[in-house]
This record gives structure tokens, C-alpha cells and sequence, in this order.
């Protein structure tokens, strides 16, 4: 059994865990939900769904995690080391990508944050040149790139806020 | 027939008239077509310029936009797994693999006429039967309402595929996003945490963009250069529209089908094009010879989605026109339309109003036309499309994504909401989850709270038994509950499970 095949019957496990304890935290918090019981009221309040809900959620978490835990205990463990594992370059390539993706992440919320503070133009642009970076790697990013970029902010800001009227954020730069 | 004569009349001798249409549908299949931006968002934006239109034309746009932006969503679909609207959902299931071998046009090509066909038939039955079907639609009460709300959810699910359970849970996580914000018929807020910005709940664009477009581009970039490599392999040979006589014939029955189903689907109050395609995709997998080829690259697939969620245009209409309910989001906006152009719908719009609305029916016309030749003529274009390295096209269709979760209530708390249901449905998809049944349970979600606590209300009045159709769903519920159950106990002694095209 390779090491994917591991990963993936501790998934079933690890994601019934996690999604049984947003199941309590959903359900403790639904607790907070006030209930109308004036004249009109319906039979089943504003509890009722997200409780339902909840409780059904923390049942089918609960089915996965036996289920992985059955999965798990069913084959043993054969696992062999990642320094004789043929696949290891593959191991190597797949810290690469899930960095890319952290990075893409990170990108994103500066993005969103920042456009606030810059406005939309220069945060668009900045976004664009470092995503576009990051995902082509240093070997096909081009300077002219840059000029596109700049362009499409451009275009962008002038469409949506010049013409369709829609209201993205100047920040204190003012455009 | 006079009507007729006037609207044709009306239409085709204005040339502001089909320049009004020329554009709409334009703008519309540009909106469709980008992951982000969607019909409902181009109605919305041009609605401005309607203000100083005569009726006729204003209607005419909104109604174009609208087809255009239906039509428009196959592209992305197709192209790049990423739905251009919610209602091409179904379409990445098939399209998308008919693009990684090679098949892009034929895909696009395919979708594009079927797409056409829809919205001709939508439109027939809008002309010929609106009257009778809106009085069928407006006996549905909360019995009828919950009971396909959950026959269509148990549908989503069977739709994820391999994994029954896992399929269930993303339906229930999708329910549960939706009880953020005020609860139906008593507006109490819930899960709001004392955030004003909750209040309003999620938006169901910000929930699409964060699943697929947000999930799509996270995943491109972790597969870095393997999925450029994937573009390469596009074949663009495909002569012609992609599809042979032959095969249109033979598609026939599946998207006479598929047409029925979206416009029974637009018929009903607030269900929508996301749905109907979803359904149609199953139903086609369902009564089909073949249901382990679907999601593998077949253009059966491509055929129902994009017949049903195109005919569900005019099934969205009936409603609309006949009774003043909007059949989905984007005729809610286009009702908005409706009473800026002061058209007032209700039962007495075809005696108020009769030749502006016979007048729009001839503009929808039109439109689904123009949008056949332009997306036809343009095909090459959209396919060379798939010539633009990802790692550009990426990034800009992020800002692109913000910009419509921006545009749609001018708040940035929901390109925040992109992020995090773009972090969600990668883990998601990382973990075998499907992400489509989330997207249900969101939608459906509030449908059927707020009738199974309207139900709760009236049930000591009148009972289920007075309510046949409901019934009829119900049963149809266990049915399918029971036959999933049973091939999953058939499947588990070696055979391969179902495939989905929204697994990665």
C-alpha cells in the first residue's frame, strides 16, 4: 500500500474529527439563536433547522470517522520509507505546489486587504504581477508583462468604475 | 396572430430594437463567459441604461443580457472547469473532460446549438402555454416544495459519485452556510456573531466563485507545470460546428428531455438554472445505456446541461410575466426591469401590455439567434482561448472574481467570503469531498426550512393527503433513496463505483 493510499484512509478519519467538532461548535452556538413565541409563532422555530442540521452533520462525522478508523485498522501498515520510495522527487514536487498554494493564499488576502488601503488600481496591479510570478515561476515571467498589467488595471478600473458604475475602492490614493 | 404581426413588426422594422439585442447579447455571452461575472451581474449593470429606453428595448436588452449570459457560461465550463454561470454547473462534468482530449470545439460547438435549441423551446412553451403552467405552478404549496427540495437533494448526492456519505455531508455543510444571516418567515438572526455584514448571510455568488473559480486556480497552483502541459494537448481540428447531423439527430431525445425538464424547473418559484441543469445531467445519466461514460468526455452530458439551463430561461419568464414572481435571481433583477420600463407583470399584463410582451417574445427570439451566430463565428476565438498560458489568465480572472463578489453588494466582505470558500473547498476537494452537493444544500437549504416550518403551521388543517403531487415527490424520494442504497450494495462487491466530472 503506497503512501497516498495511507494519507487517504486518515483523511476519512482526520476529516470526520474536524468536521464533528464544527458540528458541536455549530450546535453550541445555536444556542444563541433567540426565538420569537409571540402571537404567529411558528411550531418549529429558528432552532429547529440549524439544530437538525447540526445534529445530522455530527452523526455522518461520526459514520467517517469510524470509517476511517476501520479502514485504518482493516490493512496493516506497509509503508515504505520516502528515502527508498522511487516517488520521492514526486514527494519534493508536491511540498513545491502546496507551498505555491499557501503563497496563492497569502496573495489573496493581501490582495483583498490591501485594496481598501491602495484602492483597487494599484492593488490590482501589484496582485497580478506577483500572482503571475508565482505561478509561472522566475523562468516565463517577462518584464513586458508588467506593461500588460498595468494596462489591464487600467482597463478594469476604467469598465467598471467609469462605466458600469461599479463602486471599488479608491483607498487613500484617491483612483 | 395580429399580436404577432405587431410585435414582428415592432421588432425587426426598429433597428434600435436589434441594436439593443446585438449588444445585450454580447455583453451577456462576455458576462457568461468569465468565471465571476454572470447574468444576474450584467442585468444589474446595465439596468442604468435602460432608464431612457422605451419599453420595448429596455425589456429587450435585460432579456438578451440574460441569454447571452446563460449561453456565455458553457465557455468557461468547457474551457477551463469553471462554470461562467451557476447554471453551467453541469456542464463542466462533461465539457471539461471533452476539452482535455481534445474535443474543446466540438464541445463548445455542441453546447452552443443545444444551447440555441433550449432556449427556442423554452420560449414555444413560454408563448403557448404560460397561461395554463403558471396556474399548475401557483397550486405548489409547502407540501409540494418540501418534498422536491429534498428529492432534489438526495439527486445532488447521488450525483457525487463514489462516496454517498461524503456527498451527503457537503449537501448538509451547504445548508448550514446558508442559515447565516436572518432565518425565513421570522427574520431572527442567527450565526451573525454580532457582524452586520453577516446579517444579509452569504451570497450564493460569493459561495460559487470561493468552490469552483477560487478552488480551480489553487489547484492549478499546485499542479504547476503538469497543468500547463494539459492545455497543450487541446485539438482545435474539428471542422465545422463540431457536431454532424447525425449526431444531432441522435441527440434529439436527451435534449427534448433535458428542454422539458429545465422549463419545469424555470416554472417554479425560486429554484433556477442551477438546479434544472444539475437535474437534467442526472436524469440523462440516469436513462442512459452508457451512465459509466458520463463525466468522461461525452457530448450527452454537455447536451443536458446546456438544453435544460437554457430552457429554463423561459420557464423562469412564466412566472414572472404571468404572476409577478421571479422564477430565479436573474428574473428577480429583470422584474426590477419590468417596473423601471413600467411594464407591471401580473394576470393582466397580456391585456395591458400585450404588445410589449409579445414584443420581447420575438426580441428573445432574436437573441438566442444572434447568440448562435456569434458563438459560432467566435468559436475559434474561444478556443484559442486555451492558447493563453493559465498562469496569466489565473490571476486575472481572480481580480475578475473580486470584482463581481464586489459588484453585487458593494461590500468587500465578500471577496473576504471568496477566500474562504475557496480554502474550503480546496480542503474539500483534497479530501474527496464533492463540492457540487454544497452548493444544493445551499441553495435548497432555505427553501426547505421555510416550507417544512410552513408545513409545521398548517398541518393540523390539512393534511398530506390532500396533496397528490407532494406525494408523488415524496415516493419518488424513497425510490431513488432505496435504488441508491441497493446498486451501492451491488457496487461494493468489485464493480467501479459512479464517476463525477467535479472530482479532481
Amino acid at each position: 500500500m503506497n503512501q497516498k493510499d495511507e494519507r487517504k484512509k486518515n483523511s476519512d478519519f482526520i476529516s470526520g474529527s474536524v468536521l464533528a467538532v464544527f458540528s458541536i461548535l455549530y450546535l453550541y452556538f445555536s444556542r444563541e439563536i433567540r426565538i420569537f413565541k409571540g402571537i404567529g409563532a411558528a411550531p418549529l422555530d429558528a432552532r429547529f433547522f440549524p439544530r437538525f442540521l447540526g445534529g445530522t452533520l455530527l452523526l455522518l462525522s461520526a459514520a467517517l470517522m469510524i470509517r476511517g478508523l476501520l479502514a485504518i485498522k482493516r490493512k496493516p501498515s506497509d509503508q515504505k520509507s520516502i528515502e527508498n520510495n522511487p516517488n520521492e522527487n514526486m514527494h519534493k514536487i508536491n511540498k513545491i505546489g502546496t507551498a505555491r498554494v499557501w503563497l496563492t493564499g497569502v496573495l489573496l488576502f493581501g490582495y483583498i486587504a490591501g485594496m481598501k488601503y491602495v484602492g483597487f488600481l494599484i492593488s490590482t496591479f501589484l496582485f497580478l504581477v506577483f500572482e503571475t510570478h508565482l505561478l509561472s515561476g522566475k523562468k516565463r515571467f517577462r518584464i513586458w508583462f508588467l506593461v500588460i498589467y498595468v494596462a489591464v488595471s487600467v482597463a478594469l478600473d476604467l469598465i467598471f468604475v467609469k462605466i458600469l458604475n461599479v463602486m471599488l475602492p479608491k483607498g487613500i490614493v484617491g483612483f | 396572430m395580429e399580436l404577432f404581426l405587431q410585435a414582428l413588426q415592432g421588432v425587426f422594422l426598429s433597428p434600435s430594437v436589434i441594436g439593443v439585442v446585438f449588444i445585450g447579447v454580447v455583453f451577456g455571452i462576455l458576462f457568461g463567459c468569465i468565471p465571476g461575472l454572470t447574468a444576474t451581474l450584467a442585468i444589474i449593470m446595465f439596468l442604468p441604461l435602460t432608464y431612457f429606453m422605451p419599453p420595448l428595448s429596455a425589456i429587450s436588452m435585460l432579456v438578451a443580457l440574460y441569454i447571452g449570459g446563460i449561453s456565455g457560461g458553457l465557455v468557461a465550463a468547457v474551457l477551463l472547469n469553471i462554470p461562467g454561470t451557476p447554471a453551467s454547473i453541469a456542464t463542466c462534468f462533461d465539457g471539461y473532460p471533452m476539452a482535455q482530449k481534445g474535443e474543446a470545439k466540438k464541445a463548445l460547438g455542441t453546447g452552443i446549438i443545444f444551447s440555441c435549441f433550449g432556449t427556442l423551446f423554452g420560449l414555444f412553451f413560454l408563448v403557448i402555454f404560460s397561461p395554463l403552467l403558471a396556474k399548475i405552478a401557483i397550486k405548489f404549496g409547502p407540501y409540494e416544495y418540501c418534498a422536491l427540495t429534498l428529492l432534489s437533494l438526495l439527486l445532488s448526492v447521488a450525483l457525487a459519485g463514489k462516496d454517498m456519505l461524503k456527498g451527503l455531508i457537503s449537501a448538509v455543510l451547504g445548508a448550514i452556510f446558508a442559515t447565516v444571516g436572518l432565518s425565513p418567515i421570522d427574520s431572527v438572526k442567527r450565526f451573525t456573531f454580532g457582524n452586520y455584514n453577516l446579517m444579509t448571510g452569504f451570497k450564493l455568488l460569493v459561495l460559487l466563485i470561493g468552490l469552483f473559480a477560487v478552488t480551480e486556480i489553487f489547484g492549478y497552483a499546485q499542479k504547476g507545470e503538469e497543468a500547463e502541459n494539459e492545455n497543450k494537448n487541446a485539438d482545435c481540428r474539428i471542422k465545422g460546428f463540431g457536431l454532424s447531423g447525425r449526431e444531432f439527430v441522435k441527440q434529439l431525445p436527451n435534449a427534448i428531455r433535458s428542454a422539458l425538464i429545465g422549463l419545469g424547473i424555470g416554472i417554479l418559484p425560486g429554484i433556477g438554472g442551477s438546479v434544472s441543469s444539475l437535474m437534467s445531467y442526472t436524469a440523462s445519466r440516469k436513462m442512459s445505456k452508457h451512465p459509466e461514460e458520463y463525466g468522461t468526455g461525452i457530448t450527452d452530458g454537455v447536451v443536458a446541461s446546456e438544453t435544460a439551463n437554457n430552457a429554463t430561461i423561459g420557464g423562469a419568464i412564466i412566472p414572472l410575466l404571468s404572476l409577478g414572481i421571479p422564477g430565479d435571481a436573474t428574473t428577480a433583477v429583470l422584474l426590477g426591469g419590468l417596473m423601471i420600463a413600467g411594464v407591471a407583470p401580473g394576470p393582466l399584463i397580456f391585456e395591458k401590455n400585450a404588445a410589449t410582451v409579445y414584443g420581447v417574445f420575438v426580441a428573445m427570439a432574436l437573441a438566442a439567434l444572434i447568440t448562435l451566430g456569434i458563438e459560432l463565428f467566435g468559436i475559434r476565438i474561444f478556443v484559442k482561448m486555451l492558447s493563453i498560458p493559465k498562469y496569466i489568465l489565473f490571476p486575472v480572472i481572480l481580480v475578475l472574481c473580486c470584482i463581481g463578489a464586489i459588484g453585487e453588494s458593494n461590500r468587500i466582505f465578500d471577496c473576504w467570503g471568496i477566500l474562504i470558500f475557496g480554502i474550503i473547498g480546496f480542503l474539500m476537494i483534497k479530501n474527496g469531498f464533492p463540492t457540487v452537493p454544497v452548493i444544493m444544500g445551499f441553495i435548497l437549504g432555505p427553501i426547505l426550512e421555510k416550507n417544512v416550518r410552513d408545513v409545521s403551521m398548517i398541518y393540523r388543517a390539512e393534511s398530506l393527503t390532500r396533496h397528490p403531487i407532494a406525494i408523488f415527490f415524496g415516493c419518488a424520494t424513497v425510490l431513488l433513496l432505496v435504488l441508491k442504497v441497493w446498486t451501492r450494495f451491488h457496487d461494493k462487491n468489485g464493480k467501479t463505483g459512479e464517476t463525477s466530472g467535479n472530482e479532481r
